[in-house]
């Protein structure tokens, strides 16, 4: 089972369109920032979940490329995408639990469907997993008989499934608890120290999350995607 | 110029029948061709995830094999019992009239085999399992769950739609078959005290006119049927973009492509296999 490691990531000459034909991104270059916790900021609707779902590989831009090390991926088919979308954990707000599966099975489908690890080892590792969220009480009921907390937690857990090395999350902790916030903070960081993820890109409103994990920032604005300086300097937008 | 708009005008008018049945015709190709490509990315797509990819399509397969058909038999029980009573009731009174109540199971055969057993399951299918796949696979766009089989490395294509075009043709030509076999022999028990039919008789005379040929035109209107009724739920329920309150638009649109174009193949399939019959006289 192949798995490419994501070393290098830019955005070139790209383009993307609602689906109502509207310009959400408009010639964008970039070369995103790596081995970094990067917030996506912008107005509302500007296109922050899109950034997220074309580096998941969830949209296809218009035009031009999203390139991950040197290799155009958005015009990769499934299969041929299929060794970087191993390694790209993505995980948005509440939704996208299969709602006819137990948490449990939601969690070892993908393990078993994709069998990077044997059996065993997949069943310990969801066991770890749910454990580490605090999930382990509720892995039997399905995801309609769960909180939207516990469903939250669930997503961004399932996100970190298979180690990857990128992560993207869209709203993971709004409306949770401290706790919850406080352990979701806590694993993304034991995770980049002890394991392998190195890069996570985030779209969040939530302040104390932000300012725990945050240490870069891109911005859309003007169908623009930018790169914000560290040094507080106003980022820089092609004319 | 208002004199050239004016034969703008009445050309428009003239030409709009037939650019209504243009769009309409340009319209339906290209469905079929959408279903077409539905149907072969998820087998193309399944064909490159085997392993436990494949035992979880079985799983699927299973379950929707088991709620389309076993669990349908309740409802497919006394229609084939009711329409194969009529038939046979009606046949047999008529055929006593006129004389010839030999050709009684050529009647049967006929109506029951060729005609009513394929459309029926697949008006049963349609109003069971057609909305139920459609509504599911909306909810699931909806719900972002299709996104996420993705994200996860897990085409939906493989995972939900192929599944269940598989399951849907397994499940319908075996309730076709239930329901074939109760109309003729459970339509004949329930018409026993009115027909004057005797028992040798009327198994004899279905054995003999059963020919071959039923059992292809069978097999292919129950096959094609089952494809066509899931491949359009799961297309409709693709279609969804934004949120629930497409669902039901998605489940109503798959109910009744589904059903136009069950009717339509039925129909199609039906005046193929006579006009073959009809040559093949003509040759022979």
């Amino acid at each position: 089972m192949v798995v490419k490691s994501i070393l290098r990531c830019a955005f070139e000459d790209l383009s993307v369109y609602t689906p109502r034909g509207l310009p959400l991104l408009q010639s964008v270059n970039l070369e995103l920032p790596m081995g970094e916790v990067v917030e996506v900021t912008g107005e509302h609707g500007a296109g922050k979940s899109v950034v997220l779902k074309l580096l998941a590989g969830l949209v296809r831009p218009v035009s031009g490329a999203v390139v991950y090390n040197n290799e155009n991926v958005s015009a990769l088919n499934f299969e041929s995408f299929l060794p970087y979308r191993r390694n790209i954990g993505y995980g948005y707000g509440d939704r996208g639990l299969l709602s006819a599966y137990s948490l449990e099975e939601n969690f070892l489908l993908p393990m078993r469907y994709h069998p990077l690890l044997d059996d065993d080892t997949s069943v310990q590792r969801v066991s770890e997993l749910l454990d580490g969220f605090g999930l382990s009480a509720v892995k039997h009921l399905r995801p309609g008989q769960m909180s939207e907390s516990f469903k939250r937690l669930a997503i961004v857990a399932r996100a970190m499934l298979f180690r990857p090395q990128l992560l993207l999350l869209d709203n993971p902790t709004t409306g949770l608890p401290d706790e919850d916030r406080e352990r979701i903070i806590q694993l993304i960081q034991r995770e980049r120290e002890m394991h392998r993820l190195r890069h996570v890109f985030l779209v969040s409103k939530d302040m104390p999350l932000i300012d725990a994990l945050v240490t870069k920032r891109i911005h859309i604005e003007h169908q623009q995607l930018v790169a914000v300086p560290s040094d507080g300097r106003e980022p820089e937008y092609a004319s | 110029m208002s004199q050239s708009n004016s034969i703008r005008r009445i050309v428009d008018t003239v030409l709009w029948p037939s650019d209504q049945v243009g769009r309409y015709v340009v319209q339906r190709t290209v469905f079929l061709f959408e279903l077409l490509r539905l149907i072969y990315l998820g087998v193309r797509t399944s064909w490159f995830e085997q392993g436990y990819a494949s035992r979880a399509r079985l799983a699927v397969i299973g379950a929707q094999v088991y709620h389309t058909g076993f669990k349908a038999l309740g409802t497919a029980t006394p229609l084939a019992v009711v329409a194969g009573a009529l038939v046979i009731f009606q046949a047999s009174n008529q055929l006593y009239i006129v004389g010839g109540r030999e050709h009684i199971g050529q009647i049967v055969i006929m109506i029951v085999v060729r005609e009513l057993a394929p459309l029926v399951t697949a008006f049963i299918v349609i109003a069971r399992s057609g909305t139920a796949v459609a509504t599911e696979v909306a909810n699931m766009r909806a719900n972002h769950e299709i996104e996420s089989l993705e994200a996860l490395g897990i085409h939906p294509y493989a995972y939900v739609v192929f599944p269940r075009i598989m399951a849907g043709m397994i499940a319908t030509i075996c309730l076709a078959f239930y329901f074939m076999v109760a109309a003729m022999y459970g339509g004949y028990f329930v018409t026993v005290p009115w027909s004057n039919l005797n028992v040798s008789t009327y198994f004899y005379a279905l054995d003999e006119a059963i020919q071959i040929r039923d059992y292809v035109l069978f097999i292919t209107k129950t096959l094609v049927s089952g494809a066509l009724i899931f491949s359009i739920s799961c297309y409709y329920g693709l279609q969804v973009k934004q949120g629930h309150d497409e669902v039901p638009i998605a489940t109503t649109r798959a109910v009744i492509h589904a059903l136009s174009y069950i009717i339509f193949f039925n129909l199609a399939a039906s005046v193929v296999f006579y006009v073959y019959e009809y040559l093949g006289r003509l040759w022979w």
